[in-house]
């Protein structure tokens, strides 16, 4: 027994101590060094051209590289900024845009009205895969640059929300034309932009590292360099923040409660945001399905208690909605109230459309037919998911509908949505303007987001309202009617709106969360700073 | 994952005509879990109720084994996991046992040709580790299979995994039958082929059979838990020990119940059924009477 | 006994092809066109973007072609793209590749190390009390399931004990931590460790028969040396022939432990790309553990028969 237990304890040891001494964390990077913030993103960004394969990672990025013509502050309301002036000529069906005046790449070159051009042109190939904004430029007829500051664009046919496609990041002509594939180029490589930080290195899967830029028009970020650490997974960014390697991070529920109950809960700061993200359902009601009838469709929503979710099962952190209209955004109606829990209600809605349970089973029926259906979700990474099913499930049997859970992944559920192959789809939408047109409109069910075979006429001609109003406060109201019609025909149940509980490092300030995230809006990081004596 | 023959007889040395200590323990385990998961819709509640106000509770007069987040009785969903977990093990091991028994015995009878070929099929399949050739099939082909029931379904998929090593024992233990009957018939004179086979090699296979149809399930229950935990195997709705465990995993900070008891069970019927495997050997082989 | 080594290659070759082509028809099998994976957002495909991309997958061309024109694209080095994020699957398989092999070979490394020791010190006393409540002991271990057994380490040393880090490599440059591996590798080695410990043990004692230890006993020789002596040399050719376990083993294993501990290498990839039905990577990380595991398969059969007197007088 002597060699081998000698071996053995003298390896365990040498392991313990390993383990014991980098476990300390490693939270000084040098008293005097540049100061640094360090963000997280939970996936690398599908691409780095900055508007290929766009999505909520890669916005982030571009953001920060490179500005955008105009952008949403954090009431969600366009702002110039890289165009000190734009115009919408409603009669014209034109947008005018006046560039900055002085503005320089990165290596030095002016920023021109070609560079704008050269990429609403390359955005709007289809092998570029931007899915944010191409397609609300498919109505863009010509763009045109009458000088190098001056930028018309006009349109077969104009919006309200025509600027929202004008978010888009701006790359330079000069680089990025050169490149035969954008994907895998050099621009990609290493992107160029105008905007308040440059790029200085991306590792995969690892970290993308940024620098001030000292000759930005709006003036030079107060932090040095600007780190965006990748963690696909929550507890490991969370550890990194417990030792240090990260900043600000926004996080799930139940972690955040773990900060408080850490000994190191004075270090930070925790709030909270309201996110304009909803977990949805969309009801699949065409005629032959189990759906087709709004009272079935507001039974379902009656039957489950959301409050008593909220409060026991997501720590709280979530919202009742009424409609896909976020509650605490400014579109939203004051006089639309979610329907509540009321299984008795509901019970009665269905009775009154036709289901009753005539054999004892536990579920109803009519004409021959059972109210047994099946949930499409996609397979996701959070839990949350999974407990919203079952919750939903057994919530649904206590009023005598069964349903199973159809569980996919996401390419599944996307063709079976396409295919109308469901009865109630479950997902989340992420919402960034009040344009619900290709969610409800009855046009939508061909080329948009209506799978669930929506064909109102009263929804539809408030969509279009809401759609061609430019009078805001116009605008406003036909908003309202839409949602209170929205709440009576139930044709997507918002469930939850989530809210994103945020930690940060209490000596960082300049923080502004708005409901698109905390980096996401004409601030972010450019506005952040470390208070006076804490230069990391 | 590993070899399922334990590289020493677990039970060295027994009494002949006594059961070997192992074999008993292994039927004690396996026989307490069936009979609890056959009892499990009598005894215990129902495994889906949810009772939000009743979250992430430890284990109490009320529930034995505690609740789950969503305050769903523990115990019960372990008991009617068990359930669901030892039938798709079963179902799935039968499977494998249908097609690597008879291929296996095949291969070691014949030998040549035929040997060859089902040689070549083994170590084909072999070279993709059972976990993997499970996900992959599982992920990839869910369509084809769309119309079965989700146990049956997944019991394919592992059974079509589990089948490799049932077929190498055999073709081994055939090959090792072969040569003990061939030099009885030599000895026998006038004994034709077929009776050789009828009365000597069929019941002397009883016994490989009985062995790699423990070991089988034992893999089998194993897969099928894997499968379940990384969020493969059958619908969510439906509790099975391995989505007990992942649903633990979740909430590795919470509490400890959720994820000590059902991988317990889990833990239980492998070693049950390993136990089994060792000692129905013990039993059977004349090598270990005795000495 | 070259000719018999040629040989093994040869249908090794074989075997090599056959697992290529029957995962390649197995995917094939599978429904659902690729095409779904780009659709983002609140807004689907055009045709136009549609057919160029069913091009740019070679989609339109019939089975066999598609097969052949990926073996011919692999033998250069190209294992396609990645359907998720049009990447090099060999770009994708390199990055994740090294987490993957530092954790096996570390786990090989205490594997062997260990059960070396371990193995011998309980030959030296075979049937004693110490050596019967080990060998329970060890079967007890080598049962646990290995995603149980880290969910209880994770439980005891992370959440618990607060000693070791949860999740994740935690590594700042990509590199990372040690204390980030140590429950990692735990889950990994201890089924082997336990197996091959056992083995040893076994092999130790079948290989020096009993009348050899009495006689070298009775002239005064320590139990130990007599294991030196005699055993070693024996039992380390059958050891051999676990390479054909271990690799796949490892594999299997990688997959639940990288996944379970968050470690981005080889086997979360592969589980990543069978929820997301990226075919390309799964196809080929498929050929890399088939490959890996033929080689060791292959590698012990030709040890062994290099090693073994009886086969090499054949």
């Amino acid at each position: 027994m002597k060699i081998g237990c000698r071996v053995f304890l003298a390896i365990a040891l040498a392991c313990l101590s390993i383990a014991c001494r980098s476990n300390q964390g490693s939270s000084d990077t040098g008293a005097s060094g540049p100061s640094v913030v360090r963000m997280h993103l939970p996936k690398d960004p599908a691409s780095m051209s900055l508007i290929g394969k766009t999505d909520l990672n890669t916005e982030i990025v571009a953001m920060r590289l490179t500005d955008a013509l105009v952008q949403h502050d954090e009431k969600l309301v366009i702002r110039p900024l890289l165009a000190e002036s734009f115009d919408l000529s409603v009669e014209n069906k034109t947008i005018t845009f006046r560039l900055r005046d002085n503005v320089r790449w990165h290596d030095g070159e002016p920023v021109t009205a070609d560079d704008v051009l050269f990429t609403i042109a390359k955005l709007r190939e289809p092998e570029t895969e931007n899915r944010s904004w191409a397609p609300d430029l498919s109505a863009l007829t010509s763009l045109e640059a009458p000088d190098d500051r001056t930028i018309v664009a006009t349109y077969s046919e104009i919006n309200a929300d025509a600027l929202e496609a004008w978010r888009t990041p701006i790359l330079p002509e000069h680089i990025a034309a050169k490149d035969a594939d954008l994907f895998n180029g050099e621009f990609a490589r290493h992107p160029i932009g105008c905007g308040p930080f440059k790029f200085v290195h991306y590792i995969r899967g690892q970290e993308i590292v940024m620098e001030a830029n000292d000759d930005y028009w709006g003036g030079r970020p107060e932090i040095d360099r600007l780190e965006i650490k990748i963690f696909s997974d929550q507890q490991t960014a969370y550890q990194a923040l417990m030792m240090g390697d990260l900043d600000i991070m926004v996080m799930s529920s139940n972690l955040w409660k773990q900060v408080d109950e850490s000994p190191q809960a004075e270090r930070f700061v925790r709030t909270s945001y309201m996110r304009y993200s909803v977990w949805a359902l969309g009801w699949n009601q065409r005629e032959s399905s189990f759906f087709s009838d709004a009272r079935v469709r507001r039974a379902m929503v009656l039957a489950l208690d959301r409050e008593s979710f909220i409060e026991n099962v997501a720590e709280g952190m979530a919202h009742i909605g009424a409609t896909t209209f976020p509650p605490s955004s400014i579109w939203a109606a004051p006089d639309v109230e979610p329907y509540g829990y009321d299984p008795d209600e509901a019970r009665r809605l269905l009775t009154e459309a036709g289901w009753v349970d005539t054999d004892g089973d536990g579920v109803r029926e009519r004409d021959g037919r059972r109210l047994a259906f099946s949930l499409l979700v996609a397979r996701g990474s959070q839990q949350l998911t999974e407990w919203m099913s079952a919750w939903q499930q057994q919530s649904w049997a206590a009023i005598g509908a069964e349903m199973t859970i159809d569980q996919l992944e996401w390419q599944t559920h996307r063709e079976r949505r396409k295919a109308l192959d469901f009865d109630v789809a479950a997902q989340a939408f992420h919402i960034t303007d009040p344009n619900m047109t290709t969610l409800y409109h009855s046009d939508s069910m061909q080329d948009g987001y209506n799978f669930w075979g929506t064909n109102d006429p009263e929804i539809d001609r408030l969509l279009e309202a809401v759609r061609y109003t430019f009078d805001p406060d116009e605008r406003l109201a036909e908003m309202h009617r839409l949602q209170r019609r929205l709440h009576e025909q139930e044709p997507v149940t918002a469930l939850f709106f989530f809210v994103a509980p945020l930690v940060y490092d209490k000596r960082l300030e300049g923080v502004r969360p708005s409901p698109l995230g905390y980096a996401n809006t004409i601030h972010g990081p450019r506005e952040w700073s470390w208070a006076q004596e804490a230069s990391r | 994952m590993w070899p399922t023959r334990w590289p020493i007889h677990v039970c060295a040395v027994h009494r002949p005509g006594r059961w070997p200590g192992p074999l008993k323990r292994g039927l004690a385990l396996v026989g307490v879990l069936a009979v609890a998961a056959l009892a499990a819709p009598w005894v215990a509640g129902d495994p889906l109720r949810i009772d939000l106000t009743a979250t992430l509770q430890g284990p109490s007069a009320g529930h034995w084994f505690g609740t789950d987040a969503l305050g769903r009785d523990l115990g019960s969903r372990v008991l009617h996991g068990g359930r669901i977990s030892l039938a798709i093990g079963l179902l799935a091991s039968t499977l494998s046992l249908a097609i690597g028994v008879p291929l296996g015995a095949l291969a070691g009878f014949r030998g040549g040709w035929t040997d060859s070929a089902i040689s070549r099929l083994i170590e084909t399949l072999a070279c993709l580790p059972t976990l993997l050739l499970a996900i992959a099939l599982l992920a990839m082909a869910p369509a084809f299979l769309n119309g079965i029931p989700d146990v049956v379904r997944v019991a394919l998929v592992v059974a079509f995994s589990g089948w490799i090593p049932v077929a190498r024992y055999m073709r081994g233990e055939f090959l090792r039958l072969k040569k003990a009957v061939m030099i009885d018939a030599a000895r026998a004179s006038g004994a034709t082929d077929l009776r050789i086979v009828v009365r000597h090699l069929l019941p002397a296979s009883l016994a490989p059979v009985l062995v790699t149809a423990s070991f089988a399930a034992a893999a089998a229950i194993l897969v099928e838990a894997a499968l379940s935990f990384l969020g493969l195997g059958i619908r969510p709705s439906q509790p099975t020990w391995g989505r007990l465990l992942s649903d633990a995993r979740e909430q590795i900070d919470q509490g400890w119940w959720l994820a000590v008891l059902p991988g317990l069970a889990l833990y239980a019927a492998v070693l049950g059924f390993n136990l089994i495997g060792e000692g129905v050997r013990a039993l059977l082989d004349p090598r270990t009477r005795g000495a | 006994m070259l000719r018999r080594v040629a040989t093994r290659l040869a249908t090794g070759a074989l075997t090599l092809v056959l697992v290529t082509a029957l995962v390649f028809a197995l995917i094939q099998l599978a429904p659902g066109s690729p095409l779904g994976a780009t659709e983002d957002g609140l807004k689907p495909l055009t045709a136009d973007e549609r057919a160029a991309l069913t091009r740019l997958w070679r989609l339109d061309l019939p089975l066999h072609r598609q097969y052949v024109l990926w073996l011919g694209d692999v033998l250069d080095g190209d294992l396609g793209r990645s359907i998720l994020d049009r990447r090099p699957v060999a770009t994708k398989i390199a990055e994740r590749l090294p987490i993957t092999l530092t954790l096996n070979a570390i786990a090989l490394f205490l594997i062997v190390a260990l059960s070396i020791p371990i193995g011998a010190a309980a030959a030296l006393n075979p049937g004693s009390r110490a050596d019967r409540w080990g060998g329970v002991a060890t079967y007890l271990l080598y049962a646990v399931p290995v995603f149980w057994g880290a969910l209880l380490l994770q439980r005891l040393f992370s959440v618990w004990l607060g000693w070791l880090p949860l999740y994740g490599s935690g590594g700042v440059e990509g590199i990372p931590r040690p204390s980030h591996l140590v429950l990692p590798v735990v889950c990994l080695s201890y089924g082997g460790l336990a197996y091959v410990s056992r083995f040893v043990r076994a092999n130790l004692l079948e290989s020096i028969p009993a009348e050899t230890v009495l006689s070298a006993r009775a002239r005064g020789m320590s139990r130990l040396a007599i294991l030196y002596r005699h055993g070693f040399r024996l039992a380390a050719v059958p050891m051999l022939t676990l390479a054909g376990f271990l690799i796949p083993a490892l594999f299997a294993g990688s997959v639940i432990v990288e996944s379970v501990f968050q470690l981005p290498g080889l086997g979360w990839l592969f589980l990543e790309a069978a929820y997301e039905r990226d075919f390309p990577v799964l196809l080929g990380i498929t050929l890399i553990s088939g490959t890996a595991t033929l080689a060791g398969i292959l590698f012990a059969d030709v040890a062994y028969a290099l090693a073994d007197p009886r086969v090499r007088r054949a």
